[in-house]
């Protein structure tokens, strides 16, 4: 396999000052949040490739379960910090939501497609996580936020279909709907088009490193199932969790907002 | 007649601000009662608090016979009609905008007859082709008037309106009273909130709160 060195990663940095330049020259005040983030994504990616080679001397089926809930409560409290909702009323739905479509997700491929020997060995299990982790952040940040935005938002129509007969799920209908659209348009959109306009990182990773192109899409393929049936998972959970805090016996919105219990 | 809604006693605190105390009405199968009353004297959040929108501070509601709670609340919702003063739902065609309602599972023996909702539609001044419009193309009058045939259409034993009149004219106002008539004479309770006058000199009994 073909390694970088690391005077041709410190090249590969520099083109770096193109972007970095144009941002300075546009005056988007967004210079110094792009300087902040490269070095945070370098330093980050630095420490995992330092972890993942302890991970996989020990290759411990124990110390990757640890390592993927420890990841499980990093992500949730990201995910909490980027959503207007109080941390006592989500982080669980969220850790619950995360690992419960990561596990039977991973295991399936693992164990039915894959067909690994050890599900839990840390040079499968570990990436696998990791691939999942990074979707269903995304897809549950979107969709937290726009589920208890719209519905803060549009009070009137949810109390309209409850003062009609409506059960709380079908009065929470519009807004479950809206959310999943709007989570997973861009999944939907970039899985069209995979392969034509756009090469996936696992796909090009896998060629880079030496895999035959066969092989590499065939793993893309279903990289690319994997992470879309994980996050919708997760994201049912999450929301069907997060909303037996989030309403009363009546069905009232409750309190949850973290603005709103400042105002208190 | 039977007794459609009974309110006991209620008291009802918004924001910390008392706005009820001790209040209490009952409307009967065919009644029609308006509330009146200055802006943010709690016409409004009573009419929320019948269907556990918002809760009681002291006080209780009955809803044909039943009293309102968390194990009722869901079955009493499932008998009332309610229009809010501000509403906008989220599909592409008025055609679509009517059926909402319908589609509720509480709502499924209530059949969707479009004859009937176009003659309703006549009454209130509509026009048949609204149907095909989409949602965004009504007036705000339109839109009262389409959401208010939609509750009519539904028949429930009590509906509850807020300010059914607030973007209409003249003229149709008078054709909402003629639309709230034909509500109570089939036998529908009818607890609105309004300021308009001749609305209120239509109804059977005015609560100044």
């Amino acid at each position: 396999m073909m390694d970088l060195t690391y005077g041709g990663l410190a090249v590969g940095m520099l083109l770096m000052l193109i972007p970095f330049y144009f941002l300075w020259r546009f005056r988007t005040g967004l210079l110094q949040s792009a300087v902040w983030g490269t070095v945070r994504m370098t330093v980050q990616l630095l420490l995992i490739g330092v972890y993942l080679r302890f991970l996989f001397r020990w290759d411990n089926a124990w110390v990757n379960v640890l390592w993927m809930v420890v990841m499980a409560c990093v992500a949730s409290h990201t995910a909490v910090s980027r959503t207007p909702l109080r941390r006592g009323v989500l982080f669980v739905p969220l850790l619950v939501g995360f690992l419960s479509a990561l596990l039977p997700i991973s295991l399936y491929f693992l164990g039915f497609v894959m067909r690994a020997e050890d599900l839990f060995a840390a040079r499968f299990f570990i990436p696998v996580s990791g691939v999942l982790f990074g979707n269903m952040l995304t897809v549950n940040i979107m969709a937290v936020n726009v589920y208890y935005g719209d519905l803060r938002r549009e009070q009137p129509l949810y109390y309209y279909l409850l003062g009609n007969g409506a059960t709380r799920f079908e009065a929470t209908l519009p807004f479950l709907r809206s959310a999943v659209i709007k989570s997973f348009s861009p999944c939907i959109a970039n899985m069209a088009v995979l392969g034509i306009v756009s090469f996936p990182g696992t796909m090009i990773g896998q060629i880079l490193g030496g895999a035959m192109p066969e092989v590499a899409i065939k793993y893309q393929l279903m990289i690319s199932v994997i992470t879309v049936v994980a996050s919708m998972l997760s994201l049912v959970v999450t929301i069907y969790l997060s909303s037996q805090r989030t309403f009363d016996e009546f069905g009232r919105l409750k309190q949850v907002f973290r603005e709103e219990r400042n105002d208190a | 007649m039977k007794e459609m809604l009974k309110i006991e006693s209620a008291a009802l605190r918004l924001g910390g601000r008392l706005l009820l105390s001790g209040f209490g009405l009952r409307v009967k199968q065919g009644e029609w009662v308006c509330l009146t009353g200055e802006s943010g004297c709690g016409k409004t959040s009573l009419l929320r608090a019948v269907q556990g929108f918002l809760p009681l501070e002291a006080g209780q509601v009955f809803v044909n016979g039943e009293k309102l709670g968390r194990h009722t609340v869901e079955r009493i919702r499932g008998c009332t009609a309610y229009v809010p003063q501000e509403l906008f739902l989220p599909v592409e065609t008025v055609g679509e905008m009517v059926r909402i309602p319908f589609q509720l599972k509480a709502n499924s023996g209530r059949r969707f007859a479009e004859n009937e909702l176009l003659e309703l539609w006549s009454l209130l001044g509509l026009e048949r082709d609204l149907l095909r419009r989409r949602v965004v193309q009504l007036s705000g009058g339109q839109r009262q008037r389409v959401i208010l045939s939609m509750a009519a259409l539904l028949a429930k034993p009590l509906c509850l309106v807020d300010e059914p009149t607030s973007a209409l004219d003249g003229e149709s106002v008078g054709r909402v009273v003629d639309l709230f008539r034909r509500m109570a004479a089939a036998g529908t309770a009818v607890l609105s909130v309004s300021h308009n006058r001749d609305f209120l000199d239509a109804c059977d009994r005015v609560i100044r709160l």
